[in-house]
């Protein structure tokens, strides 16, 4: 049976769920076995896996979730406890659950066998629980007679109570006829489609597999081998086959099954006599509603009108087949095919005339009695009364913005003069130079003071051509959106809200799941819109600039009215386009980002299993829980958190009695949180454990070669924790079982800095050690320092910038072929960017250079640059494959009037500060022991 | 063609069974996925029938039908679940249940509404 791809996603994503809250619930639940409402989540989950796993049959997970269901159930009824070593079967049960899924993600079937699992988790619960077992089977058979309930045993247990199975065969009996009657009335059309018939076959398929008789199960999958094999539509006499086949195959189970042959249902003659006249007044309400594009048929057939009737059909066609009128069901079919030839026709430039259609009205109304009447009654009057409201709603309007025009006029004329001031302010800022804030201000003015002051001239102005475009005046018309906007806004969620969507649940849960790839195309459609927007931006400023010009000319005012209205009707709709853009823009944001709790929750599970593996006692403390993520900078951060947290048990954590000596509670704590700041994450991981060992850390770090025995005795506290994210270090220093796998501090650093993260670490011998990592919220969007090179624009993130300076050309030096320059005391390479990024067109200029100091890690270095043009929120571009191999450019963005920068990748940049720093490290240790170059010198 | 309201805690099975009612040519009218939700859009919607599963967060399906019965004596609620024990359907059957299915039984169902 081939699996739905929509449905098995949706099918892996709900038991994902749910296998994640049981397990936290049972970590919770082993601390706290009286507590009843979590042991019945933890029930739950189990159904519902059981449930959704049995539906798909998907077996082995079916079986393993019933068997952890009854545990719990006997749990419940107090014939089993929430202890050892039922609590490790029932954790390995949700390990063997979590490697189905896997599998079943993969793969889309079960590999590994769990029956041995089972088996366990059978005889676990054999012993006390057989007589409530025993007396519940039974009551249920008791029921089971009832005239009008129909009750049902489960059946993709393990437990094989004979007369379940009796039930369950019987079932399947009825089940069977059914569908083989279902196949017979297929066998009334010639060619009957390929869908249908599949559809009956794979149902019996999946019922056949349910009560698990195989050797008709191996035939049925032959016969759907077959059919998959045939055309779009099986003709009569290969259905017959197939329909006689499986008789011949069902006999021996259901008999002769003469009973069930064709039969022809009765078409339309049949409704009237049926008593049940109140279904056909349903009916015809519903194809009166639904006839409308139907009946008022406009003389030359256009597209949307085709569409609006190949709506209505469709939706008549389906109840008529739910009451069985085949005639109905039939003409709606041919109606269905005249609109597809008449779309056609219309594609092809050759509108149809509708009158062949007319009679298709006329037929259904004959078929239909009762349907002239029902139609006039509800289509009577409705059109006039929406328009008549539509109008007063204008005129209400109307009157609204009237009231205001006045007031509005005024403001412009200020607003606009204030627009232009600040205008020249920023021009004038331009072409100062000084430090990082002075011209980066360029950009703050734009976002800020700038853009401030235009919105409000565009709010005043906003009045006079709010009808052309709504969305504006709601936005900045503060006091008038709040009489208009709201009123309508009620209205919208009273008659489009909740009732007639699917959708009803409780506001804390209700999720829609999104593909991530789905997300970060809406995010670059977006990145396209803003690009655009820039450069609306560019345009009316320019228009500004045309105006003020013309001014200047001589013109006067009065005659420039029509290009001022214009100018401001511009900026006003840019600006409108602006706030939108950000908000899709934020939202589309806030899509891909997670509570940091789906980071946090998965840490638990694995600090108790390795507590308990080493004889510890770790309680777990975490909070800060709702701050929100990127989902792509939470997926980065699994593996770094988990191996400091792995540490931090490891390592950090003393065992109880160890502790106890000390003076310290046998339980230690490790403290997890997060917490947000602007545009970062600071994520904290904190133990009470022992510390870091400063001594060893110095140790390996001399004998490595890395310090001197001097260097080390000075260097503070600090600087020696530091050592560890060195490569080589932690993992020698900390070999065990469960970390030390080669995997060091060094990989961690790297890996959070690949996300633009930085990770700090402090500690205190004795007390404890904490790790802070500070990480973007997010890695699709960045504020970037957009400096020029030559004619090339690049962007640098601001993340890494500590500040812009200008400095002369007689500051610079060099050491070894390697220029550099102080500033206040400190000693850093210059690298000029033209000199690695060749083909910029850079001119080697004379007198000053602007520098933007930018820091990675411990590294210091100042890049030297032609000009600095502003700072700017970026969004950031992948690069195309071929240019992924070239270091140095972490992708790409689109700039405002549409050219494209690199964005530097600090880090191969720095490539280059390292090897400076390790140059002047050697020269200043050489120095320090008296050594130099071809001096062949003694030891002491 | 009846109105339905589904309550049901698994979206996964809401939706199988919101599929199969929709071929069928019924209206799913509401959805719910907990016993409170039930009762208050039950009250909200008075649809034909309530599709109820037993086993669900907060409110479970048989206290929710009871108290919807409450509300309304003609209320015509079915059970759908993969609970078979002996006193939850007795249970069903004594508040007045129109049915008790398995949760695969899509033709019984149809057949009821």
């Amino acid at each position: 049976m081939a699996v739905d791809k929509e449905m098995l996603k949706e099918f892996v994503a709900e038991v994902e769920d749910n296998l994640h809250e049981l397990e936290n619930n049972l970590l919770v639940l082993e601390h706290d076995p009286a507590n009843r409402s979590l042991l019945d989540a933890c029930f739950r989950n189990t159904h519902t896996i059981k449930g959704s796993s049995g539906y798909m049959g998907f077996t082995s997970m079916a079986k393993l979730a019933h068997a952890m269901e009854d545990m719990f159930d006997r749990v419940r009824r107090g014939e089993a406890a929430i202890a050892e070593p039922g609590m490790a079967l029932i954790f390995q049960g949700v390990d063997a659950l979590k490697t189905l899924l896997k599998e079943l993600e993969a793969q889309g079937e079960e590999v590994t066998d769990f029956s041995g699992l089972n088996a366990r988790f059978e005889e676990f619960g054999r012993q006390p629980a057989e007589k409530a077992t025993e007396a519940s089977s039974s009551s249920v058979s008791g029921v089971e007679d009832s005239e009008k309930m129909q009750v049902l045993e489960q059946t993709s247990d393990a437990v094989s109570e004979s007369d379940e199975d009796e039930e369950l065969l019987s079932i399947y009996k009825d089940e069977l006829k059914g569908m083989l009657w279902q196949l017979s009335t297929l066998l009334q059309n010639d060619p009957a489609p390929k869908t249908e018939v599949m559809r009956i076959i794979s149902d019996i398929e999946r019922m056949t597999n349910y009560v698990g008789i195989e050797d008709l199960l191996e035939a049925l999958k032959k016969h759907s081998g077959t059919i998959s094999e045939w055309g779009e539509e099986i003709s009569r006499s290969d259905l017959e086959k197939l329909y006689q086949d499986l008789l011949d195959l069902f006999r021996p189970l259901i008999g002769e099954v003469e009973d069930i042959l064709i039969q022809t249902p009765e078409s339309l003659p049949a409704f009237l006599e049926e008593d049940d006249q109140e279904l056909y007044g349903i009916f015809l309400d519903f194809v009166a509603e639904k006839s409308m594009p139907l009946a008022r048929m406009p003389e030359v057939a256009d597209e949307s009108w085709i569409t609006e009737c190949q709506e209505s059909i469709e939706a008549i066609r389906s109840s008529a087949h739910y009451m069985d009128y085949m005639d109905v069901v039939a003409l709606m079919d041919e109606w269905m095919e005249r609109l597809t030839e008449a779309l056609t026709a219309c594609h092809s430039g050759a509108c149809l005339v509708t009158s062949p259609l007319q009679n298709l009205w006329e037929r259904l109304q004959q078929m239909l009695p009762g349907l002239m009447e029902k139609f006039e009654a509800m289509h009577g009057g409705q059109q006039e009364a929406s328009i008549g409201s539509i109008s007063e709603l204008d005129d209400v309007l109307d009157g609204l913005f009237q009231d205001n025009l006045l007031d509005t006029g005024l403001k412009e004329m200020q607003v606009s003069q204030a627009a232009s001031d600040s205008t020249e302010v920023m021009e004038a800022e331009e072409h100062e130079e000084g430090p990082f804030s002075g011209n980066i201000s360029t950009g703050d003015m734009e976002d800020g003071t700038f853009d401030n002051a235009f919105n409000d001239m565009l709010a005043a102005q906003s009045a006079e051509s709010t009808r052309t475009s709504m969305p504006a005046g709601q936005e900045t018309t503060q006091p008038l959106s709040a009489d208009i906007s709201r009123p309508s806004a009620v209205k919208a969620s009273e008659t489009s809200g909740i009732r007639q969507q699917t959708e009803v649940a409780a506001p804390a849960t209700q999720t829609v799941r999104i593909d991530l790839a789905r997300v970060d195309q809406l995010l670059g459609d977006v990145g396209e819109l803003v690009v655009l927007r820039a450069g609306m931006k560019q345009m009316s400023d320019q228009m500004r600039d045309i105006h003020r010009y013309l001014l200047g000319k001589g013109l006067l005012n009065r005659d420039l009215k029509a290009f001022k209205d214009v100018m401001i009707r511009m900026g006003e709709q840019t600006s409108t386009m602006s706030r939108i853009l950000n908000h899709l823009q934020d939202g589309i944001m806030k899509m891909r980002m997670l509570p940091i709790g789906q980071l946090f929750d998965r840490y638990p599970r694995m600090v108790r299993d390795l507590s308990q593996k080493l004889g510890k006692k770790v309680a777990l403390d975490i909070s800060g829980t709702d701050t929100t993520l990127d989902k792509r900078v939470i997926e980065q951060m699994v593996d770094p958190m988990l191996h400091l947290i792995r540490n931090c048990v490891d390592h950090g954590i003393e065992a109880p009695d160890v502790r106890e000596k000390l003076g310290k509670p046998a339980v230690g704590t490790i403290m997890l949180s997060a917490s947000q700041e602007g545009n970062f994450v600071t994520i904290t991981i904190m133990d009470d454990g022992k510390g870091l060992d400063r001594d060893a850390l110095v140790q390996k770090a001399v004998s490595m070669g890395i310090l001197s025995a001097e260097q080390a005795r000075g260097l503070p506290d600090e600087r020696v924790w530091e050592l560890i994210f060195l490569p080589g270090i932690s993992t020698a220093i900390q070999v065990s079982d469960t970390s030390g796998r080669g995997v060091g501090m060094d990989v961690v650093r790297r890996n959070v800095e690949k996300i633009g993260g930085q990770i700090q670490i402090s500690s205190t011998h004795g007390k404890g050690t904490r790790f802070v990592i500070r990480i973007p919220l997010t890695l699709a969007i960045i504020q970037a320092l957009l400096v020029r090179v030559g004619q090339q624009t690049f962007a640098v993130p601001l993340s890494v910038i500590q500040e812009t300076l200008r400095i002369r050309a007689e500051e610079i030096s060099s050491i070894e072929g390697m220029e550099m320059f102080s500033i206040r005391q400190q000693t850093m390479p210059f690298i000029r960017l033209s000199s690695i990024y060749r083909g910029t067109g850079a001119v080697q200029e004379q007198g000053k250079f602007f520098v933007v100091m930018v820091q990675h890690g411990e590294f210091v270095a100042g890049l030297g640059v032609d000009a600095l043009i502003g700072q700017q929120e970026i969004v950031i571009k992948p690069l195309a494959e071929y240019l992924t191999d070239q270091p140095g450019f972490a992708g790409a963005t689109i700039l405002g009037d549409g050219s494209i920068a690199l964005i530097l990748d600090i880090p191969s940049v720095m490539q280059r500060a390292r090897a400076f720093t390790q140059l002047k490290q050697q020269v200043m240790e050489k120095k320090a022991i008296g050594l130099h170059e071809g001096y062949s010198g003694f030891i002491q | 063609m009846s109105r339905i309201l589904v309550v049901d805690d698994s979206s996964f099975m809401r939706k199988r069974i919101v599929e199969v009612l929709l071929k069928g040519g019924h209206d799913v009218i509401g959805q719910a996925e907990n016993g409170e939700q039930a009762i208050a859009l039950y009250a909200e919607l008075l649809p034909d029938f309530v599709i109820m599963d037993v086993t669900m967060k907060g409110l479970d399906g048989v206290e929710a039908a009871r108290r919807i019965k409450k509300q309304r004596q003609d209320a015509k609620i079915i059970f759908m679940s993969l609970v078979s024990d002996a006193e939850i359907v007795e249970q069903a059957r004594a508040l007045g249940a129109v049915a008790f299915l398995r949760k695969d039984e899509y033709d019984r169902l149809l057949s009821l509404l």
